[in-house]
């Protein structure tokens, strides 16, 4: 048993009211662990003289892999020996996050014996994170997850690990089967994710349907999301329901529906199928009465990513649809092509979106064999400065069309 | 982390992240903090010889505020293009951007990630700055509790607070929140014309 080296007034501040305290949970942490025990004398420092002593960067990992760890140090080694080395560890999580509480014991165990025993569960890219340990543990740490069939999650400029929502697994809404997709992309991967060999990073997430749980199209270099073509089923007893419980139809449903596709004449709901644009408010609102039906697919979508460095982007629509069903043959082809493209035509540290808009959509749409449709824009071209090419005249213009 | 505003709005997603790369999705929650530098950082041109790689530091400036400086066997910065990003200091640790006296943070409100009756949308810009107060950051809790409280008591049911935002318009919303509109507020980096109000119908 250690104890509490650092005296944390600013800290146990943050002890007090009803809610769950991180300081709290690094001082049950800081009893077994060195490391825990620094990580709360420097926190403390920060919160005292308002600037940070992380470091990151440096090579560090494990043999055959290029990612998987990220390096982490304190700049104040000498006043927080515990925290010189406080490297962080992605596991790969399984799709949509589902584990048994079994073997959730199994991966704190193995972290309390090699690192802080601190972990903040699952990160923003969708791994399952165990923060710091030093780099000789390592090997050892490595070397038993892997002997329980864990694996090591992506890092740096390579394919980072797939993430999906929980999909079919527990929601009804979703239109494709998330996990086995990512899954699927995962294991299509492993060369990619492991050995970092990109730009810069790639990101994969695939949302079950429009309302997009993993926030894919804020921050996926390539967003998948289930969608549907086809009648959204209507159960009017269903709806009658809803509005013997109070729902104001018109003012909810109706009035809030972005296409205006919907009437409701207090006794019967009607959809205008073709004119709706599948943005899901009705189906969330009213889950019991509506239900989408007919083909189902997903859209793909392209470029997003976090302010750093030229401003953030969401993602923009590719492909407005594809078929997604086993072996995904038709995605990953096409995935492969869309990093190909990317590696041929990008300087280092440029994300994938930011590279189309450089040298344009043609240039990549051509490349990946994805023709230009107006599902892709939100508006044509509004000035008169044109790129032709001289096939442009063959092809279409000199068949009369216009 | 999803709080319930009000029964009669919708849910509101409070994001943080401590820098501009933002960890935290603060690029589109409904209200968001997101710590920031506020000056040009000083450049150690002792150190930059020795731990840095020139040329890497000057292509990692997104504005190009950074060119060589031969005569120091160092880098010099533009203050005029330099807009603190802290990209350099990943790079180079000689140029340390960490200032405790001027950074701060901003509040960017109404960004949205479902495709629920609107399209997703970016937070954008409520309160520029505020000074560093911990433990409790009383003024930045304040600020946030009344931009949800207006929001919660103003908007529609299923509303969240960007659509809320986007009907009433962002002129509207400075006068509910009492927020004063700044330079700041305007976008001068790249982005300004998309952002330019161009028609004179709008709310007094």
């Amino acid at each position: 048993m250690s104890k509490k080296k650092h005296e944390t007034p600013m800290l146990d501040e943050l002890k007090k009211g009803p809610w769950p305290s991180f300081v709290k949970e690094i001082e049950k942490a800081a009893v077994k662990s060195e490391t825990a025990n620094d990580t709360l004398g420097q926190v403390e420092k920060s919160y005292r003289t308002r600037r940070g002593y992380w470091k990151h960067g440096g090579i560090v990992g494990v043999l055959g892999y290029g990612g998987g760890v990220i390096g982490r140090y304190t700049s104040l080694p000498e006043e927080f020996p515990g925290v010189k080395f406080f490297h962080t560890v992605r596991i790969n999580q399984p799709s949509g996050w589902f584990y048994t509480s079994k073997a959730l014991r199994e991966i704190c165990d193995i972290w309390d014996k090699y690192g802080s025993g601190l972990t903040n569960i699952h990160g923003s890219t969708g791994d399952l994170v165990l923060l710091g340990t030093n780099t000789e543990s390592l090997e050892a740490i490595f070397a038993e997850y892997s002997s329980r069939g864990w694996d090591l999650g992506g890092s740096g400029s390579a394919m980072r690990t797939p993430s999906c929502c929980l999909g079919p697994a527990r929601c009804e809404w979703s239109n494709i089967n998330t996990l086995e997709i990512n899954y699927q992309l995962t294991q299509e991967f492993q060369d990619e994710l492991h050995r970092p060999a990109f730009p810069y990073k790639f990101k994969i997430k695939t949302s079950g349907c429009a309302v997009d749980c993993v926030a894919s199209i804020a921050r996926a270099d390539l967003s998948i999301i289930g969608t549907w073509r086809g009648k959204i089923q209507i159960d009017q007893s269903e709806v009658q329901n809803y509005a013997k419980k109070g729902m104001n139809i018109n003012a909810e449903i109706v009035n809030m529906c972005p296409t205006q596709c919907i009437t409701y004449d207090g006794k019967e709901m009607k959809i205008d199928d073709a004119e709706c644009s599948r943005c899901m408010h009705c189906i969330a609102k009213m889950t019991k009465a509506l239900r989408p039906s007919g083909e189902r697919g997903a859209t793909l979508l392209m470029g997003s990513k976090a302010p750093i460095v030229v401003g953030s982007l969401l993602s923009w629509v590719i492909v407005p649809f594809i078929k997604l069903e086993p072996p995904y043959k038709e995605l990953k082809e096409l995935i492969r092509k869309m990093i190909e493209w990317w590696d041929e035509n990008s300087k280092p540290r440029e994300r994938i979106g930011e590279v189309i808009e450089i040298k344009g959509m043609r240039s990549f749409l051509e490349y990946i064999g994805v023709p230009p449709s107006p599902a892709q824009v939100k508006w044509p071209r509004k000035d008169p400065f044109i790129f032709f090419k001289d096939e442009d005249f063959e092809k279409v213009f000199k068949k009369g069309k216009y | 982390m999803s709080t319930c505003a009000a029964q009669s709005t919708n849910k509101v997603r409070l994001a943080v992240a401590c820098c501009v790369n933002m960890c935290g999705a603060v690029h589109c929650s409904d209200i968001a903090l997101v710590a920031l530098h506020t000056k040009v950082p000083p450049i150690d041109h002792e150190r930059v010889g020795k731990i840095c790689e020139i040329p890497t530091v000057i292509s990692s400036c997104p504005t190009r505020a950074i060119s060589p400086d031969p005569a120091k066997k160092s880098v010099k910065i533009n203050e005029e293009k330099c807009m603190y990003c802290g990209n350099c200091f990943t790079v180079c640790p000689a140029i340390d951007i960490h200032n405790p006296e001027s950074d701060g943070v901003a509040i960017v409100v109404g960004g949205k990630i479902g495709s629920l009756r609107s399209a997703p949308k970016f937070s954008k810009l409520a309160i520029p700055f505020f000074y560093n107060e911990p433990p409790r950051w009383p003024k930045i809790i304040a600020a946030v509790k009344n931009i949800l409280e207006v929001y919660a008591k103003n908007a529609r049911k299923h509303e969240r607070v960007g659509e809320w935002i986007d009907r009433i318009g962002w002129e509207k919303f400075f006068k509910l929140t009492g927020i004063e509109f700044t330079f700041q507020h305007i976008d001068d980096f790249t982005f300004m014309r998309e952002t330019m109000r161009t028609t004179p119908a709008f709310k007094w």
